[in-house]
């Protein structure tokens, strides 16, 4: 069997006197797109955040590729916070140079053939963007990297729904067979199509992790469905 | 990766650094032209004093901003929404505190030196240079006379060296106080104040019972220029220990804090 390029392992984080996550026990394999869907508030970000390394866990273990967060596994995950992490001062150039500076696996090419399709020329000023073109250009620099793990912390959150198609064609068209893509939200029904697998999380907890298909057929609903039953109010 | 991260960081603030020295340079070489072309009459009085206000603004101007892009740059770069890229790049902690600890003390020094220009183009006139030399002379002649060449070199290379460590300790000291302070969820800048008034009265703390114990230990009396050379090189002596000490102690707490505390919203 394959290493899993996400392996948590009873993994703890907890802020204050609030837990987070609880004893998190979870495998994500190598070539898949993964949804995971939960409430807000429910350690979708917290448990994105330990993968991307910006966080400690509290207890337990998470390990990316079989390594402990770190150089190594930074280099190999590409992760699209909730935030608009881009530098005010900077021009869309300047972010080309500096993610190529950083990042050996960025594809210039690729982001400057995906800004010009949405029409941001590589002069454009950050300080001058609607805060939905920001999130393009940097979906767009998360997508032109050839990682091995996408952490995607509610991509489509903030744009509108046409920008939205084109960003879900973007990650599907985009990431190598063997990478894995993971995708917090918890609007499902717009992603549903494109998922392998879903993992709900709910409290700190993994209460469901199944492929779409075993869905599908186990319980004749569509996970959408499924969601709004197993998290009903 | 550290030379990458410090080409970024000249980048950011030598926008905003970089035009302020033109501007020093500007006003002094007005300030120069006027004060050699006019006369101390009526006419020209109010160019003048305006032009020596706005002289010594532009000056201090340089020195706040530059202490201030050495805080926003910590702060807003690394705890803020910036952190988010910052802190999933593929380098370590300790890389994005040293590219912002040398790129600040290089622009600090660089405003000194700038000063130091600016004094010497407005002070410049013909046998300024034969001055300055006649002076240093001068004062050789006597170190000379006096026998204290090893302990002028000596206190010479300890103020250089104090004066490097006090740079690097006290930009290390805010950092120091952002790391602490970023702990406080939603009170970040009030948070990092309150770190580093406490830290500073630690070290007042410190100081005060290290000049306490030097005092008890040694007998200072100062009469003659030997004596006062002796008590300089080790005041000067202990505050280089005391503040490499604390330098350490501050990047280590920065250190810890960023890789294993760093809280981002």
């Amino acid at each position: 069997m394959t290493q899993p390029i996400l392996q948590c392992k009873r993994l703890t984080k907890v802020f204050g006197a609030k837990t987070a996550l609880a004893e998190v026990s979870l495998e994500l394999p190598k070539g898949k797109i993964i949804g995971l869907l939960g409430p807000n508030g429910s350690g979708k970000t917290t448990l994105i955040k330990l993968a991307a390394g910006l966080l400690k866990p509290s207890e337990g273990e998470i390990r990316v590729d079989g390594n402990l967060p770190g150089i190594e596994t930074k280099a190999v995950v590409s992760y699209l916070p909730e935030r608009t992490y881009l530098s005010d001062w900077m021009r869309v150039c300047d972010v080309l140079d500096f993610f190529e500076d950083f990042y050996a696996d960025f594809d210039r090419a690729r982001a400057v053939d995906m800004l010009e399709r949405l029409d941001i020329t590589t002069s454009a000023k950050i300080k001058t963007m609607s805060k939905g073109t920001k999130e393009k250009v940097q979906l767009i620099l998360v997508m032109s990297r050839k990682a091995s793990l996408y952490l995607l912390d509610e991509p489509i959150g903030g744009v509108d729904p046409a920008a939205r198609d084109y960003i879900l064609n973007t990650i599907i068209s985009n990431y190598d067979t063997n990478a894995t893509v993971i995708i917090s939200t918890h609007l499902i029904a717009d992603i549903e199509q494109v998922l392998d697998e879903v993992v709900f999380i709910s409290k700190g907890n993994v209460v469901l992790h199944s492929s779409v298909d075993e869905i599908r057929e186990q319980n004749g609903k569509s996970v959408d469905d499924l969601f709004r039953e197993v998290f009903k109010c | 990766m550290l030379n990458k991260l410090i080409k970024y960081e000249f980048k950011a603030t030598g926008r905003t650094i970089l035009p302020l020295y033109l501007a020093v340079i500007v006003v002094t070489f007005i300030n120069k032209i006027l004060f050699t072309f006019t006369t101390d009459t009526f006419a020209f009085g109010i160019p003048r004093i305006l032009s020596i206000l706005l002289y010594v603004f532009i000056i201090i101007a340089m020195f706040v901003i530059t202490y201030l892009i050495m805080i926003q740059r910590f702060y807003k770069n690394l705890m803020k929404d910036e952190g988010y890229l910052m802190f999933t790049l593929p380098v370590n902690p300790s890389a994005l505190i040293a590219s912002k600890l040398i790129v600040s003390s290089i622009w600090t020094v660089l405003s000194v030196f700038v000063s130091i220009l600016s004094v010497f183009i407005l002070a410049f006139e013909k046998g300024l240079i034969g001055n300055i030399a006649d002076g240093f002379n001068e004062f050789f002649y006597y170190i000379d006379l006096l026998e204290l060449n090893s302990a002028a070199t000596c206190v010479f290379i300890e103020m250089i060296l104090y004066a490097i460590v006090a740079l690097v300790t006290s930009i290390l000291m805010i950092y120091c106080a952002i790391s602490l302070g970023q702990l406080f969820n939603g009170h970040k800048v009030a948070g990092s104040f309150a770190a580093y008034i406490g830290i500073y009265m630690v070290m007042q703390l410190v100081s005060t019972i290290m000049l306490t114990v030097l005092g008890i230990t040694n007998n200072f009396v100062i009469t003659t220029p030997q004596e006062l050379t002796s008590f300089l090189q080790t005041i000067l002596c202990a505050s280089l220990i005391v503040y490499t000490i604390l330098g350490i102690v501050f990047y280590l707490v920065s250190h810890y804090m960023l890789k294993n505390k760093l809280n981002l919203e």
